[in-house]
């Protein structure tokens, strides 16, 4: 009996529904996933709903200006009403000013951006322990030519692959030099190395999160699995 | 001047005297300035739109490359970092209206035409009421009864309890099972990826199949014989071509370059892109249009 | 770096970068069309279309799951022309997107298209759909959309995250035409498993140059490969620096290694 009212616990069951009809995609579209595929969007754009006023519109719009007598703020609903105006003849292109603001704010944020994540990428790239050529060895290392070879070798790798893959990426020279074509296939093929390793080290973490959700029906609601 | 400004727009928490006028003239003068931009020439309109638009970008850019103070390392725009941002986000708010209309139009639409599948709309729109109603509810009166009980059957429901269920037991829950889906798409993904007869595809999986080896206790025990230190007590060179050390070399040696590679190109597009947004020389059927 | 002030070498470079490419778009503007390479996934759009078309089955375009920011902007501007070869061809369009801000836009932008190609009577104010603003859900709306509507041709542009392989495989079991592409990297190894055409990094913001053969966006092009270039040839000189302070004679000799060391650390940030 303690059982069966465990397994009829409300939020266990929505979530095992849920759960199953959602995986149930995997194998073939049904009913099934359909009914908590429209559950999940109801929910979704309700708590949307609910996320931007309690934790936007009311701490920064509405408390500002009604508890907090900021009155400024209402100078934000005419601007916010501009939106609408796409379901206007007369007023669409007003929608278009405050896209444009909105443009302009993300495409003027680019500069700080440039600065702070690409250059100390440029600067990485000619760090002391990218030095072409070796630094002296360490005495009393049994291995040191070995150490230096490597050394070396892996730096011009690492420096290769930057170019060539940076060659890949060049659009306005025609790819009919030999070198400019060469150098590209092979930053192609570079590049296929590496996406192959981003595939490779992703693998796992998915299939951890299948097994939580397996932990998820088989233990926390089924009690199948002890531990 | 800038006295009196900061003297008009100063908050008032008690609603003295002219709140209430203010938040008129505010909204008045905010319509004002719409009825003249809708008054302006129609030819002007473009230039109008250029010029809001390199003001949004404005703000940003001058804060970045103004000179700042070296002991607090700010300049003047600094302090109004939040300010730009909570307008930003406050505005952009009002236009989840553009998504709500949209959706509700589409779905009641299903309802009220009876099309097939309208059922699913009307599922849609009770999660989505339920969800909007209760989350609110637990925002403002949590402990507010929403069920009375009925010994023998349930006991009393609060609105936070309600907002639970929808949330852990079905939100969440639901976000998660979709999350865990990608486990079985990635399987099918990489066994399509494996019967591509091509250079490329093989060269990805290889490097696919040394990376995931590298990090399982299957792959590492392939290569466990090879010792990482010699009879001598010195590192054995060998040692580089256990799984886990060449997965690891192949990442930093070969993703990390590649990926450099890409994202200087990524982000001079961006640059690239932002900038003909924000100087308004973008081109493409949104852009030319006569307005 | 939060201000241009701390390194204004760095800041000095940002500048020359951004006027190197405005430079060229002016240039380009005044009748300079400069050439672009080859893309292939992007010559897969027309075929994509038509196939669906003959199918009698809807395209499908999806903006990403940023919110309004450039890379959104980019496929929308990429998903104009995808749109107007559905005009041409009399087929429909859905765009599934997560931002209320996006919707706006999108619905704009196609209607734009369906005018730009003669067939403004095409667009239907149901195929622009606000789904919510939450990842998987909306995943799992984009799929819900996929198998039911049976999309004939997808078109995956814009920043992706882990659901990217949801939209890619529920494509492929639906056997739809897919091309993609993405700015970020992460998923890139997904869409090359799962689509048949993926266009990578940077090919992403070429994309509506290359399409479109206006002269501005191959202008902007042409410029970013000059500013690559210029990153690269820093990268060269930088290096010659460090490697050149390995070589024992010079790294002993102030007269050498002060300049070296100065030269090397310039672009440094804290």
């Amino acid at each position: 009996m303690e059982y069966i009212r465990h397994l009829f616990n409300p939020i266990l069951l929505f979530g095992a529904l849920g759960t199953m009809a959602i995986l149930s995609l995997v194998f073939k579209e049904n009913r099934f996933y359909r009914v908590f595929e429209h559950v999940f969007l109801g929910l979704a754009l309700g708590y949307d709903l609910e996320f931007t006023w309690t934790t936007i519109l009311r701490p920064l719009f509405w408390d500002a200006m009604v508890r907090d007598g900021q009155w400024a703020w209402v100078m934000t609903v005419p601007v916010g009403l501009m939106f609408y105006g796409i379901y206007t003849q007369r007023f669409t292109w007003m929608s278009r000013v405050v896209f444009g603001i909105f443009f302009g704010l993300n495409a003027g944020a680019v500069f700080q951006d440039f600065a702070g994540r690409v250059v100390p990428q440029v600067t990485k790239s000619f760090l002391p322990s990218k030095s072409l050529i070796p630094p002296p060895p360490i005495p009393g290392d049994p291995h040191a030519l070995l150490h230096q070879i490597s050394f070396v070798l892996n730096n011009f790798l690492f420096l290769g692959i930057v170019v060539s893959v940076l060659v890949y990426f060049l659009f306005a020279f025609e790819q009919k030099n030999k070198a400019v074509l060469r150098t590209a296939q092979i930053g192609r093929w570079v590049l296929m190395f590496a996406f192959g390793a981003i595939f490779g080290s992703t693998i796992m973490t998915r299939m951890a999160l299948l097994i939580d959700r397996m932990y998820f029906i088989f233990h926390d609601w089924l009690r199948l699995v002890k531990g | 001047m800038l006295h009196t400004l900061q003297h008009f727009f100063a908050p008032m928490p008690g609603h003295g005297a002219w709140y209430f006028e203010k938040l008129a003239l505010g909204l008045l003068f905010m319509f004002a300035i719409l009825g003249a931009l809708q008054l302006a020439p129609r030819r002007a309109r473009k230039g109008i739109i250029a010029f809001f638009t390199f003001l949004g970008g404005a703000y940003y850019a001058a804060e970045f490359f103004w000179p700042t103070n070296s002991a607090t390392n700010q300049n003047f725009l600094t302090p109004y970092q939040d300010t730009v941002a909570g307008l930003a986000s406050v505005v952009g708010s009002f236009a989840i209206g553009l998504g709500v209309i949209s959706l509700l139009q589409n779905h009641t639409r299903q309802l009220a035409r009876r099309r097939p599948g309208w059922g699913y709309s009307a599922i849609f729109l009770v999660f989505f009421l339920a969800m909007t109603v209760f989350g609110l509810m637990n925002a403002y009166s949590a402990k507010s009864t929403v069920i009375p009980a009925v010994p023998g059957f349930w006991a009393r429901q609060d609105a936070h309890g309600l907002f639970q269920f929808l949330f852990v037991g079905g939100l969440t829950n639901l976000g998660s099972a979709t999350f865990a889906m990608i486990a079985f798409y990635i399987a099918s993904a990489a066994y399509r990826a494996f019967r591509i007869r091509s250079l490329e595809a093989t060269l990805l999986m290889i490097a696919a199949l040394i990376i995931m080896f590298g990090s399982v206790s299957f792959g590492t025990w392939l290569t466990h014989g090879i010792h990482p230190v010699l009879a001598d007590g010195s590192e054995n060179p060998w040692a580089n071509l256990r799984i886990e050390n060449i997965a690891q070399w192949l990442m930093l040696q070969v993703n990390t370059p590649a990926q450099r590679g890409i994202l200087f190109g990524l982000t001079l597009g961006l640059l690239a892109t932002s900038l003909r947004y924000w100087l308004s020389l973008e081109r493409g059927a949104y852009f030319e249009k006569e307005l | 770096m939060q201000h241009a002030s701390e390194n204004w070498w760095v800041s000095g470079l940002v500048i020359l970068l951004s006027l190197i490419i405005v430079g060229k778009v002016l240039l380009a503007q005044r009748g300079r069309v400069p050439f672009i390479r080859r893309i292939s996934g992007l010559n897969a759009i027309d075929e994509a279309v038509g196939r669906a078309t003959e199918m009698g089955r809807p395209v499908m375009m999806v903006p990403g799951i940023s919110g309004l920011d450039v890379v959104t902007l980019q496929a929308l501007s990429i998903f104009s022309y995808i749109a107007r070869a559905v005009a041409r061809f009399g087929n429909k369009s859905i765009i599934p997107t997560i931002d209320p801000i996006v919707t706006g836009v999108a619905e704009e932008t196609l209607q734009d298209a369906y005018a730009d190609a003669g067939r403004p009577e095409l667009y239907d104010s149901g195929d622009v759909r606000y789904l919510t603003g939450q990842q998987f859900a909306f995943a799992s709306g984009v799929a819900g959309i996929i198998v039911r509507e049976k999309v004939a041709a997808s078109f995956l542009f814009g920043a992706f995250f882990a659901e990217s392989l949801i939209f890619a495989e529920v494509g492929q079991q639906v056997g739809a035409i897919q091309v993609a592409g993405t700015t970020e990297t992460n998923q890139i190894p997904f869409f090359i498993a799962a689509c048949d055409y993926v266009i990578i990094g940077d090919e992403f913001y070429a994309a509506s140059a290359y399409l479109s053969r206006d002269p501005t966006l191959l202008g902007s092009i042409v410029g970013q490969d000059y500013c690559k270039l210029l990153l690269l040839a820093i990268i060269f000189l930088g290096l010659i620096g460090v490697s050149l302070l390995n070589v024992p004679f010079l790294a002993h000799s102030s007269l050498f290694s002060h300049p070296l060391h100065w030269v090397v650390d310039l672009l440094k940030v804290k």
